[in-house]
C-alpha cells in the first residue's frame, strides 16, 4: 500500500539520484494553476541507459512496488504496458515514458518549464500546452472537465498577454 | 436578530432544511421546543429540516425568528459554471506555483 502522498519526498529522492524526467498529470496541471486535487506523481523520464539505471535506484530508495507487490523491474515493465504504476513510501508514482500524443522526454522537455515549488526543488513541469496535448490525445470523458481548465488556461495566457508565472 | 446570509446560502448550496436545523441548534432548541415555540407540528418540523417538504418563505423567516435568526435576502447576478471556473482560476493563478502545491497538499489533508 503506498504511503501518505509527498511530492517533496518523491522529487527530493529523484534529484536527489539526479534522474532527468519531466512531470505531467495533475499535479503538472495543479503547477499550471488547474485547482485540482492529485494523489500521486506521474512523470516522463529519460528513457537513456543511465537514467533508467538513476531511475531505479530512486525507486529502491522508495521501496517502490507495481501492484502486484513486486519490485519493479524498469527496463521491461516500461517495455510491457507503456505505463508502470508504482507505490512508494511517500505514494503513488506514475511512470510514463511516452504520454499519448507526444514522443516522450525529449519531445516534452523542450518547453518545460522550471518553477520554484519550495524545499529548493525546481522540477522540469510539461507546458500547459503539452498538458493539454496529453489530455486532448487520451480522449477519455474523465479528462473533459481538466481539459477544459487547460484549455481556459492557455486562453487566459493568450488574453493578458504574458506566460503564467512557472 | 442576527442573519443568516442569502449570499452564504446559494453559495454552499444550503437549502431550507438546513437553515431550520441550523438555526435551531445555534438557539439551543429542541425540535419539540421550536414546535412550541412556533405552534407549528413537531413533525412537521422533522419533515423541514430533512427537506422532506419545503416551507414557504414566510414560514422559513417565521422558524427562523422563532430561533433569533433573519434571513439576509437580496437580488445578486447569476454566476454561472463560467463564471465560477474563471473566479477559481483567476484566485490560482494569483498564486505562485509553490502556494498552489500547498494549498493542493491542504486540501488533500482535509
Amino acid at each position: 500500500m503506498a504511503g501518505e502522498f509527498d511530492p517533496y519526498a518523491l522529487l527530493h529522492t529523484l534529484e536527489r539520484q539526479r534522474v532527468t524526467y519531466v512531470v505531467i498529470g495533475g499535479l503538472g496541471r495543479v503547477l499550471h494553476g488547474s485547482g485540482e486535487i492529485t494523489d500521486g506523481l506521474d512523470i516522463v523520464p529519460s528513457t537513456r541507459e543511465e537514467n533508467l539505471r538513476r531511475l531505479g535506484l530512486a525507486l529502491d530508495e522508495l521501496n517502490a512496488r507495481r501492484r502486484d507487490g513486486k519490485a519493479p523491474v524498469l527496463e521491461r515493465d516500461l517495455a510491457g504496458s507503456g505505463v508502470l504504476e508504482l507505490e512508494t513510501e511517500a505514494g503513488e508514482l506514475k511512470i510514463v515514458p511516452q504520454p499519448a500524443g507526444t514522443q516522450g522526454y525529449d519531445d516534452l522537455r523542450r518547453r518545460a518549464e522550471r518553477p520554484p515549488i519550495g524545499q529548493g526543488l525546481r522540477p522540469a513541469v510539461a507546458s500547459v500546452d503539452d498538458h493539454a496535448r496529453m489530455l486532448a490525445a487520451l480522449d477519455r470523458e474523465q479528462d473533459r472537465q481538466p481539459l477544459e481548465v487547460l484549455q481556459r488556461l492557455i486562453e487566459i495566457e493568450h488574453e493578458i498577454g504574458h506566460v503564467i508565472e512557472l | 436578530m442576527l442573519c443568516l446570509s442569502a449570499a452564504a446560502v446559494y453559495d454552499q448550496r444550503v437549502t431550507s432544511g438546513t437553515l431550520i436545523r441550523q438555526a435551531r441548534t445555534r438557539a439551543g432548541l429542541s425540535q419539540v421546543q421550536l414546535a412550541e415555540r412556533s405552534r407549528k407540528d413537531r413533525a412537521q418540523i422533522a419533515r423541514w429540516e430533512r427537506d422532506a417538504v419545503t416551507p414557504s418563505l414566510e414560514t422559513l423567516r417565521e422558524l427562523l425568528h422563532v430561533c433569533g435568526f433573519d434571513l439576509d435576502l437580496s437580488l445578486v447576478p447569476y454566476r454561472g459554471p463560467d463564471a465560477q471556473l474563471e473566479a477559481r482560476l483567476q484566485k490560482s493563478l494569483e498564486r505562485t506555483p509553490q502556494e498552489r502545491l500547498q494549498t493542493m497538499l491542504r486540501a488533500r489533508r482535509r
